[in-house]
């Protein structure tokens, strides 16, 4: 069976925004990845096979020698809108070509004290070592819009990158979406030198502060190290909210630090977490960011709850892989090849059933 | 449909939306020629991994935040449908090899079995029912006809059982009538006088049945007389139903044996007799008392034309007929002593014919029939052909014997476990597959269980009936407007 690739009539969505079309050319590329798929899918349950998040990670921050200001932070009674975005990929299968991926994101914003979300896939790419690279290519050109080169190595590091072209995007959407709001993105705001990602990233930073908005990089583990230590162990006897401001960092040759890096601590809680803000930025504009965020947010166990709910939204279930598996087996006509590994999955040590998805 | 696993006896299938399968339905796992039948007595959500998680996050997001979904590939869709995977739990009911059936028993193979619904029809082909003569019951749930073969309650003992209200009398008429139109006497111990009106269709016309059908109503057109009971039946009445004491029986025994000699068994004589008799005054007053009691029964006549001999209504039914015996109205004690007679009558009279059965059946028993004839029932009247069915709403009212020696069952809905319990330990039915099917039966519906079905438990929709299946009903509120004009009298007596 042959895919279409003409979609038919893409459903109408009450996008938030006038500015803001749904990503049509991610649509697009999906299904066309998907037409020249046939044969069979070994397909993936094992969570931990099917995550790559995190192979690409960007290499510790080693700081020299440390200098570490606390600043005490308090909620800056301003309102405004937090917006956040997440995006996450996961592989679904392996083919005779290729591998099988699918990502999905979300943006999330509150206003008064409603949250609301858009959120974009699953959308199944079918990854061949050739097709793969010309996939990002054209997703670079269409929506990241600047120069430098992507990581496709392997089928792992171009299933992240896609993933991340669609977090930019997703990104770039919430800075046009609103004026003077707080942007929280997960990860750093730390970019390769000659990475098109890292470029974008640059350009995504000064297209939020045109739009009066401030952007903040949340890391859910701080890769900074102290002479070999975590350095997200280090606390102050500042009471919380505060924020530990680390000088003095050298980032390695090949990145570049498009934030100032700070070790946030912004609930009572013992969790902190690596925050980056924008660079462009007066210091003092950075910090009341931070504050407006404490005003408008609802922060649990140390963390904004505009981005941990992107995450959840971005983030699959086994049961969406099944999903996905069964759609692409559905559309494309594969066979489903057993792997033993995935009864067991399914059913617990003792069944051994069901090979596949009917 | 895939095989998942077994556990025990139990067998788990995984099934997908758009596959319509439910509790009490039948499978066919098939492989080479081989044919496992398996019942679904369960079904629940299949436990998929990071369900819990979906459902959890669904739930989360949902309470707090509301959006909008760029899902151009509409994989949501076959979320809904992995979430909406239900495992069937199935018992192995059957087995065919080449297409006959076999006591063997095999594991199928998840791989290469297939699994499909089996019509209830193609069970019943399959298990050779109905066989030569076949009631027609009703429908199973895919609509396939369900009849039971008549010859099967032949020399059975039956139970119909389930919560009030669910359709039990109406299934025992339709039983009843059935027997009656392949030429078997049945007799109804009637409690509420409910079967009185079969002789007639909904309108109130005569039947097809009203030539067949006889109502006795004791005290009414049912009176005997002495000389045409023995002494047997006699004291059995005074001694179970009235409680006459050991000395007291031993001189009505003598009395009786001194009537007899004179050929003058009556009331009349009886009483007389007892009157003049020469005997302790205690035994003398014991013997009055319960003498009075035959009296005011009004069942008991010394005019020979109005007795029923019910060896005559016996024959009048030849050939195919219904015998109701209207215990409506009865006090307790006359109830049983009705019963006693009926009983012990039909008995006598089926020891001395050659051949002839009899199909009772007996509404809530434990109010009228005396405990020793439970085991009776079960052994010395089925012996000489008195093939009983019990009808109850009350479970527990059965002895245990009559649940193990019950040859079909057929259960209505039931949601107390205790009386399912009860139920399930009748004869060859696991106790599961009776509590997960009995609790959903909606009214009208039963599962038939035992010898008629081959021990393949069915639920079948019980057909309606082309007669009057309610008897008179005393309604409470028929009497309202004498009270009302009481009332109002009153009211007017005030004012
Ligand atoms: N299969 C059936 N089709 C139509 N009506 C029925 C059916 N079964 C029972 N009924 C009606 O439902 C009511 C209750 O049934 P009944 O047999 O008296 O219940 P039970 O004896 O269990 O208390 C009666 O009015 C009866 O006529
Ligand atoms: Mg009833």
């Amino acid at each position: 069976m042959t895919a279409q690739l003409n979609y038919g009539s893409t459903p109408t969505y009450s996008f938030p925004s006038a500015e803001l079309v749904p990503p049509e050319k991610f649509i697009e590329l999906s299904l066309e990845t998907l037409s020249n798929l046939n044969g069979s899918l070994r397909p993936i349950l094992d969570p931990l096979e099917a995550q790559v998040d995190g192979l690409m990670e960007e290499p510790p921050l080693e700081l020299a020698k440390p200098e570490l200001r606390a600043i005490p932070l308090s909620p800056l009674r301003e309102k405004c809108v937090v917006v956040a975005s997440d995006s996450s990929s996961i592989k679904i299968g392996e083919t005779r070509q290729g591998v099988l991926c699918a990502i999905r994101g979300a943006i999330v914003w509150r206003q008064g004290d409603k949250y609301r979300y858009l959120r974009v896939g699953p959308l199944p790419y079918h990854l061949t070592y050739e097709s793969g690279a010309r996939l990002l290519r054209r997703l670079q050109r269409r929506y990241l819009g600047v120069s430098g080169s992507l990581n496709t190595q392997n089928s792992s590091t171009m299933q992240i990158q896609l993933s991340a072209i669609l977090d930019y995007w997703l990104q770039l959407s919430a800075c046009r979406m609103f004026d003077y709001s707080v942007v929280l993105r997960d990860g750093s705001l730390t970019a390769r030198r000659g990475d098109a990602l890292g470029n974008a990233l640059q350009k995504l930073l000064d297209t939020a502060r045109g739009q009066g908005n401030t952007v903040l990089g949340l890391s859910k583990e701080s890769r900074l190290r102290l002479n070999g230590y975590r350095i997200s162990d280090l606390t102050s006897s500042c009471r919380p909210p505060y924020l530990l401001e680390l000088k003095g960092l050298k980032p390695s040759r090949q990145l570049r630090l498009l934030g100032r890096v700070y070790l946030a601590r912004l609930g009572l809680e013992p969790y902190t977490f690596r925050l980056d803000i924008d660079a462009g930025l007066d210091e003092h504009v950075g910090v009341d960011a931070v504050r407006r965020l404490l005003h408008n947010d609802t922060i649990v166990q140390g963390y904004p709850e505009t981005l941990r709910l992107a995450h959840i939204l971005s983030t699959f279930t086994a049961a969406e892989v099944i999903a996905l598996q069964r759609y692409v087996c559905k559309r494309c006509g594969l066979e489903i090849l057993p792997r033993p590994s995935i009864r067991r999955l399914l059913f617990g040590p003792y069944g051994t059933g069901w090979e596949g998805v009917a | 449909m895939r095989l998942y696993k077994k556990e025990g006896d139990t067998l788990k299938i995984l099934c997908f939306p758009g596959e319509e399968v439910e509790k009490g339905d039948y499978l066919a796992i098939e492989e080479d020629g081989r044919c496992l039948l398996v019942q679904v007595i369960d079904t629940q959500f299949a436990n998929i991994p990071g369900m819990l998680e979906e459902l959890l996050r669904d739930l989360a997001i949902r309470d707090v935040a509301e959006g909008e979904d760029v899902d151009a590939l509409d994989v949501g869709s076959h979320l809904a449908y992995i979430q909406d995977a239900r495992l069937l739990v199935c018992k192995v009911r059957g087995a065919l090899k080449a297409g006959r059936p076999t006591v063997e028993r095999w594991l199928p193979s998840r791989v290469h079995s297939k699994i499909r619904s089996l019509k209830l029809s193609e069970l019943l082909d399959i298990l050779g029912l109905p066989g030569e003569l076949p009631i027609e019951l009703g429908w199973g749930r895919d609509g396939s006809h369900v009849s039971i073969d008549a010859k099967d309650l032949d020399g059975r003992l039956n139970i119909i059982t389930g919560k009030k209200g669910t359709g039990k009398s109406h299934l025992s008429k339709l039983l009843a009538l059935g027997l009656v139109d392949y030429g078997a006497t049945v007799v109804i111990l009637d409690l509420n006088g409910e079967y009185v009106n079969l002789g007639y269709t909904p309108e109130g016309e005569k039947n097809e049945y009203y030539d067949r059908i006889v109502v006795l109503r004791p005290g009414g057109n049912f009176r005997v007389s002495l000389a045409q009971t023995s002494l047997k039946i006699i004291m059995g009445i005074l001694v179970h139903t009235f409680g006459l004491p050991g000395t007291s029986a031993r001189e009505f025994r003598r009395i009786w044996s001194h009537l007899k000699a004179q050929n003058n068994l009556s009331m009349k004589a009886l009483g007389e007799a007892i009157r003049v008799w020469k005997c302790n005054e205690l035994v003398r007053d014991a013997l009055y008392s319960r003498y009075y009691a035959l009296v005011s029964s009004g069942f008991f006549t010394d005019d020979d034309g109005e007795a029923v001999d019910l060896a005559d209504v016996l024959k009048r039914l030849d050939g195919g007929g219904l015998l109701i015996v209207n215990l409506r109205d009865l006090s307790p004690s006359h109830r049983r002593m009705v019963v006693e007679y009926v009983l012990e009558k039909l008995v006598e009279l089926l020891s001395s014919w050659d051949s002839g059965a009899i199909f009772l059946f007996a509404e809530e028993a434990h109010l009228y029939m005396r405990e020793t004839y439970w085991d009776d029932v079960i052994t010395r009247m089925r012996h000489l052909g008195v093939f009983t069915t019990f009808i109850t709403n009350q479970p527990d009212s059965l002895g245990e014997n009559v649940y193990r020696q019950a040859d079909n069952i057929f259960l209505f809905n039931f949601t107390n476990q205790r009386d399912l319990e009860m139920v399930s330990r009748a004869s060859s039915i696991d106790a599961e597959t009776v509590k997960l099917i009995a609790n959903e039966l909606p009214p009208h519906h039963c599962l038939i269980l035992g010898y008629v079905v081959r021990d393949h438990p069915v639920v079948v929709k019980v057909r309606a009936l082309n007669v009057q299946t309610m008897g008179r009903t005393r309604l409470f509120f028929a009497s309202m407007p004498i009270v009302r004009a009481a009332r109002s009298s009153a009211s007017q007596r005030a004012s």
